[in-house]
């Protein structure tokens, strides 16, 4: 008897062993299980990631490829025997336009990849609104006219006078949308209408709302829009132009911004594209009503302006003979005496040189990444050594941080390539005008 | 404490006693877990200490002796169910040099609550190997065992001296192994 029940004890010990192990098992499967499913769905998003890493960059290659085809082609075209004068000016303008084209999209991969890479950094800045709307507006309703498209600015009272945002973002937010509308009309208006918008008891929403007249967007086509490269239609690039960016770009930077953008359109019936932020703490004591008094926006009209003279020397210390000549041939023109300077080294002893001639230069304009000694040694060096004279950093380098960067070697500002020459010759006359300072040398470094 | 400790526990003493004794302590023992011990369970390691209490005050050996034998065995046993770990060690200091990589580092893969001692080894001389023992526990018997029955695994000629660490109640103990030379 007594052995039965030490085994009856033994079984039991034995089948709740069993039991519990049993759970364990289920537990541990099911641990396994959902790991496995938070595996496979990294995978998935990695793999997805991977498939637009791959789609981004074979657009990009076409996007690059279409305009550099034009570039290359009509400059063949040029050495034609039998192309008239009429042809050749052709010729040049349209290099020139695949020119800035293909600008316009090494900047906006630039600005997407940089947004993609948690690289774009948002301030906040206390800015006048109707300011920053007569900017934008002054800008774009050249475009309209030129066009012959009605643009309106509306503004819904009343407005804050002044708002916390990143003044820099919300124009190329409100130019993005603008520069579509116009882009897209044919016939009609283009319209910004401006409001302050409740927020459930809140202080309130800033609403830019931007219509048009235009072809409109069909709602299958919408869904995608926001996407990069995915225009309205696969032939839209052709019909209209732009890089297929501008609408990721703007989403992204309304999303940091805090804020919303909505799209209402129908085909051939206009869009409206909708953006809501946040516009900061609002000072509630301030709040304008129309008539707004704005400072007069200055149109960049670049051909109005009589073309600036410049005198004096400038040394381009600039490794690209390409380069080298076309810098030369802008200064030159302009009036100015033109050194030349293949590297860092032959800058810093030209400068001298010229100091210790008594012909000191004006401005020096520095290329950043020569070989030898590069434009940020040269600068620093220079700068070591007290010459106190204007230094220009010129680069193709134009991501963020690199304005920073030549400032910190000891520029005075900053010019990145491809820059017109409009850019480049009033930069110079900036300098040349402000004057050299007496005592740019210190005492005796002739004498070294 | 993990389950295998226990279910290699009882048994050792179904084995080395009898069915009847082991049923005999662990109704002494009076257990949360009533003796029904998985081994890929986990439970309070006090249970494993009123266990052996038990099994001292019924077979009058001390608990000591009692956790140093079982400790031995134990590794024989480790030896069957995972001979994996033996495949690289080709000698006693080998395998206890290698235990923090190779075998806690195993059972953190399958239980990631295990909560294991650490032994800290030291080469003062190729034919000397110092581990110190750190444990939440107060199982220094039962690793002396362990290292006792890696040594005899390997039939190699090693003393091993042990001196408990101060204030440690046999949480902590430093172990001297010194290979005889072989004349």
């Amino acid at each position: 008897m007594a052995d039965e029940e030490l085994l009856l004890r033994r079984l039991e010990r034995e089948r709740t062993a069993r039991k519990a192990a049993e759970a364990l098992l289920e537990e541990k499967s099911r641990e396994l299980y959902l790991a496995n499913e938070q595996l496979r769905l990294a995978r998935d998003t990695a793999q997805a990631s991977e498939r637009l890493k791959t789609e981004f960059l074979a657009n990009m290659s076409h996007e690059i490829r279409t305009p550099m085809t034009a570039i290359l082609g009509y400059t063949e075209l040029l050495t034609d025997p039998d192309l008239g004068s009429g042809g050749f000016a052709d010729c040049l303008e349209t290099i020139r336009q695949n020119g800035e084209h293909l600008l316009t999209i090494i900047n906006d991969i630039l600005d997407l990849s940089k947004i993609e890479a948690g690289k774009m950094t948002i301030e906040r800045i206390a800015c006048s609104l109707v300011e920053l709307v007569a900017q934008v507006a002054a800008l774009m309703r050249v475009r309209a006219l030129r066009k012959g498209l009605a643009f309106t600015v509306e503004y819904v009272e009343p407005i804050p006078a002044r708002v916390q945002v990143d003044p820099t973002r919300l124009r190329q937010i409100l130019l993005n949308l603008l520069g579509n509308a116009i882009k897209f009309t044919e016939a009609g208006d283009v319209r910004l209408r401006v409001s302050l918008v409740d927020d459930e008891g809140q202080q309130g929403l800033l609403r830019f709302e931007v219509t048009d007249t235009g072809v409109g967007i069909a709602p299958e086509a919408q869904a995608r829009l926001f996407q990069p490269f995915a225009q309205g239609d696969a032939s839209t690039t052709r019909r209209f132009g732009g890089t297929g960016l501008g609408l990721t770009i703007t989403s992204r930077l309304v999303e940091m911004l805090g804020g919303t953008i909505v799209l209402a359109s129908a085909p051939g019936q206009g869009s409206t594209f909708t953006v809501t932020i946040d516009p900061g703490p609002l000072d509630q004591a301030h709040m304008l009503r129309a008539p707004f008094e704005v400072r007069p926006a200055r149109a960049a009209s670049a051909s109005s302006a009589p073309p600036v003279r410049l005198d004096g020397r400038v040394l381009v210390a600039e490794d690209g003979p390409d380069n080298q000549r076309l810098i030369s041939f802008y200064l030159r023109k302009a009036g100015a005496e033109v050194v030349l300077a293949e590297n860092g080294e032959v800058a810093c002893t030209r400068v001298w040189e010229a100091e210790c001639a008594g012909q000191p230069f004006a401005v020096v304009l520095m290329d950043m990444q020569m070989p030898v000694r590069d434009g940020y040694e040269a600068t620093a060096t220079l700068r070591r050594a007290g010459y106190r004279r204007p230094i220009v950093a010129l680069t193709a380098h134009a991501m963020g941080g690199d304005r920073e960067k030549c400032l910190a070697a000891g520029c005075d500002d900053f010019l990145s390539k491809p820059m017109s020459r409009e850019v480049l010759v009033g930069m110079v006359a900036r300098f040349a005008a402000a004057g050299v300072p007496a005592d740019a040398l210190p005492p005796g470094a002739c004498h070294r | 404490m993990k389950g295998v400790v226990f279910t290699e526990f009882l048994e050792m003493v179904e084995e080395q006693f009898s069915p009847e004794v082991a049923d005999r302590i662990i109704t002494a023992s009076d257990l949360p877990s009533h003796g029904a011990y998985t081994a890929v369970g986990t439970y309070d390691h006090n249970e494993m200490i009123r266990l052996v209490s038990n099994l001292s005050a019924r077979t009058g050996i001390a608990v000591p002796d009692l956790l140093r034998a079982y400790g031995k065995r134990l590794f024989g046993r480790f030896y069957l169910t995972h001979p994996q770990f033996f495949e690289t060690a080709s000698s006693a200091f080998d395998f206890l040099k290698n235990i923090e990589k190779h075998v806690h580092a195993e059972v953190r893969k399958l239980y990631s609550d295990a909560e294991l001692p650490s032994f800290d080894c030291t080469t003062p001389h190729p034919d000397t190997l110092v581990m110190v023992y750190r444990s939440s526990r107060p199982l220094a018997d039962f690793a002396e065992g362990l290292i006792l029955g890696c040594v005899e695994h390997f039939r190699e000629p090693i003393d091993v001296q042990r001196e408990d660490l101060p204030d440690a109640h046999g949480t902590a103990a430093r172990f001297s192994l010194r290979r005889r030379s072989q004349a």
